[in-house]
């Protein structure tokens, strides 16, 4: 490790440059601290994307041998491994900004329900933070990045006053939230990181709806041009592309003093000296990071010594229910495009509901509904194996009026399932591979079972034709890619891995900023939160540093 | 209900259409975001994966599964080019791996088949003879061999996903004109939707 002797000592090096790497970057160097970041990858270009390319041009293109960019890593670089039987599927994106370049924006504040949750419901250990103490932050961030939403404030969904203009329901989503008003269940406008108006300098969506081909124009978050751009302007932040991380490297007194890493294209090791270690590599990677950071003084890993890490994953478990609207039947084209995904959002509302027979929450997304797709989705999902003119003609009648609900419960955290590295398998750095084995529990099938049936309810309700499917069905594990709970936070050090500022209990110049820090789950989609605490725990790392205590 | 006629309710300013009236920003946004090329069109064609012979088995199969109606079907849409390329990619490692086999053997059993019922290749059939066996394919439980009911799963979902993606079958037949420079999303402005009543007489009741 000659480099690492003679390199110079950063203040901080950050691993990973996505939603959470981007942000504690950002703060750290609003604070004027300087910042090595590594990034598995490269910087995105956003002029390549195709998000305005339609299927038939995408397939000549494709003939040609033309690709769009790739946001998402080939496993076969990078494997990672699953028990027999038991799938998981998981996403990830080496490059800078991470998902963010392609995520589903959905931006929702956690309220007290979910952080107090746990302990309330007795099935997990205290969240150490409530909602007081992340609103400041939820604040800071919508107002740095632009969340569109409505003005609805309630116990499962907190109000801000920092939303841009909501946009308006298409015909389908209309009709579905009067059905679900019907039943007693508030539908509310989606909040979403996407620019209903000009923000921050950055032009508004256009409303081409293809987010998730990559937004040409940054009309929504991403963290390249949001926050690694303006922290580089500033002279502080220096990036390392294609730099894949392995270890943190500890000294003899156990404190971390670096990062190892590989280049990614000639597979050379290379080290970096740090002071402190922001570990920001996305849930299921920080984990493997930290585990593979074994020492004399670390032998089952960093921050492990109490048996914690890796275990307790948890997210959400989610399926996608389908009906046709006879209103909508033959209506013809309607430009349902938007801001891409849906417009309206069903917050969790059991928690009002007496005789459950689980515990925790769902939320409902809407997004596909009406023309947003192709007609092949349309017909995919008329039953049977109908061919000739009729099909055709039913197809083209049901092509507005498709109805999508997609319901997100959340996954309780348990002990059993975790992730591990396989000491006898390595990736093409010689570095051990993960292991991710998740199954759902009984609580997680009780909740799917009701799941199906409040969704059945509004598509009855909504007088809509549905698409027949089975009460227990659902993705498998990592679909919805939001996973947590591998280094979780708590005030235990016993039964958690950080501290309430996402600081390693036991190696104190370590923090963890990513979805891996949250104590349970809840039923939302966790950016908000992960840019809230990461935002947070950069402000207190920057406070550690100036104040010599780190 | 169709209603055609109406003034698009999602007016979608078009900077090329209406440069003068089109605020900056959707020109901002075209500049930065360009619509893509036409499709290339007209260029000689030759399959990949299937024989002069299984090529028009194919394209008969995919045209009597998406006829020409009102608007054109699955072969003036090259449905056909979309599966040959489908079934070349699978058999380049790139797609189920039993799909060429599957193809392969469907189609020479298809043709056996129809030879059997009507004298003539798939192809050479007359569309009421060629709807007639598909029938046969499509029944649950299908009334024919799994060689004839495999190929006519695969066929139909290939079809499906090139005639929908095509051109021809988004533009035509579905009247798709999405991924636009819009300067606002109007949202659903029918009355009848946005005060449907779930008790009504389209509701539950």
């Amino acid at each position: 490790m000659e480099i690492l002797q003679r390199g110079p000592v950063h203040d901080v090096v950050v691993i990973g440059s996505g939603a959470s790497g981007a942000m504690a970057a950002h703060a750290l160097v609003e604070h004027g601290v300087r910042v090595l970041m590594l990034d598995a990858g490269w910087k995105f270009d956003r002029s390549e994307s195709w998000a305005h390319v339609l299927p038939f041009e995408a397939d000549r293109r494709r003939r040609e041998g033309e690709a769009p960019p790739r946001y998402r890593l080939d496993d076969r670089e990078q494997p990672y491994l699953t028990p027999e039987g038991r799938p998981f599927q998981l996403w990830r994106t080496w490059g800078w900004g991470g998902k963010t370049n392609v995520w589903g924006r959905v931006s929702l504040r956690m309220s007290d329900l979910d952080f107090a949750g746990p302990e309330r419901e007795g099935w997990g250990i205290p969240w150490p933070i409530r909602y007081a103490d992340i609103a400041p932050y939820y604040d800071r961030v919508e107002q740095l990045i632009g969340v569109t939403g409505g003005d609805d404030d309630s116990d499962s969904l907190p109000g801000s006053r920092h939303h841009l203009p909501p946009v308006r329901p298409r015909c389908a989503e209309v009709i579905l939230s009067r059905a679900a008003g019907r039943l007693g269940i508030p539908a509310v406008p989606i909040r979403r990181a996407v620019l209903t108006r000009p923000h921050g300098g950055r032009p508004a969506c256009h409303y081409c709806g293809s987010c998730g081909s990559g937004c040409r124009t940054a009309s929504f978050f991403n963290a390249t041009d949001y926050l690694l751009m303006p922290a580089l302007e500033t002279g502080r932040l220096e990036i390392v592309s294609g730099a894949v991380a392995a270890r943190v490297l500890t000294g003899d007194d156990g404190r971390a003093d670096g990062v190892q890493y590989f280049e990614r294209e000639s597979g050379a090791e290379r080290a970096v000296r740090a002071r402190t270690v922001v570990v920001a590599a996305s849930a299921m990677d920080s984990t493997r990071i930290l585990l593979n950071s074994k020492s004399r003084r670390h032998p089952a890993g960093l921050g492990n010594g109490n048996d914690q890490l890796g275990r307790h994953y948890c997210e959400q478990v989610r399926f996608h229910r389908y009906g046709f609207l006879p209103q909508l039947f033959g209506q013809g084209y309607t430009n349902d495009d938007g801001i891409g995904g849906g417009h309206v959002y069903i917050p969790r509302f059991n928690h009002r509901l007496g005789g459950l027979d689980y515990v925790g929450g769902f939320g409902i997304q809407l997004w596909g509904s009406g023309c947003q797709t192709t007609g092949v989705n349309v017909a995919g999902l008329l039953p049977g194996h109908e061919f000739g003119a009729g099909f055709k003609r039913r197809v083209r009648e049901r092509y507005p009026a498709l109805a999508a609900l997609h319901p997100y419960g959340e996954i309780l955290p348990r002990p059993d399932n975790r992730v591990t590295v396989d000491e006898a398998r390595t990736d093409r750095y010689g570095v051990p591979l993960m292991k991710i084995d998740v199954t759902f529990g009984d609580n997680e099938r009780r909740m799917v079972r009701h799941m199906h049936e409040v969704a059945d309810e509004i598509l009855h309700t909504a007088g809509a034709e549905t698409v027949p499917s089975s009460p227990g069905e659902h993705d498998p594990p990592g679909a919805a890619i939001h996973e947590h709970g591998t280094v979780r936070m708590g005030d235990d050090p016993a039964l958690s891995v950080l501290n309430r500022f996402n600081q390693l209990h036991e190696v104190d110049n370590v923090l963890v900023v990513d979805g891996s820090s949250f104590t349970s789950a809840s039923e939302k989609n966790p950016t908000l939160t992960i840019l809230a605490l990461a935002w947070r725990a950069g402000d207190y790392l920057a406070d550690e540093l100036r104040s010599g205590r780190l | 209900m169709t209603d055609n006629t109406r003034v698009p309710r999602r007016r979608a300013l078009q900077v090329l259409a209406a440069a003068a009236a089109a605020p900056a920003v959707a020109e901002g946004a075209r500049a930065l975001h360009p619509l893509a090329p036409p499709q290339a069109g007209g260029a000689a064609w030759s399959p990949r994966f299937f024989t002069a012979d299984e090529t028009a088995a194919v394209e008969a199969l995919a045209e009597a599964i998406i006829p020409e109606t009102d608007t054109p079907g699955a072969s003036a849409a090259n449905v056909h080019q979309y599966i040959d390329w489908m079934v070349g990619r699978a058999e380049a490692g790139d797609g189920p791996a039993d799909l060429p086999g599957v193809m392969r053997a469907g189609l020479a059993w298809l043709d056996r088949r129809s030879a059997a019922l009507y004298g003539r290749r798939f192809a050479a059939a007359a569309a009421s003879e060629q709807a007639a066996l598909l029938a046969r394919l499509a029944a649950d439980p299908p009334r024919e061999e799994a060689a004839g009911v495999s190929l006519f799963r695969e066929a139909r979902r290939l079809t499906i996903a090139g005639y929908y993606r095509s051109e021809i079958g988004m533009r035509r037949e579905l009247g798709y004109a999405g991924k636009q420079y819009l300067t606002e999303f109007e949202g659903c402005t029918h009355e009848h939707h946005l005060n449907w009543d779930p008790d009504g007489p389209e509701g539950r009741g």
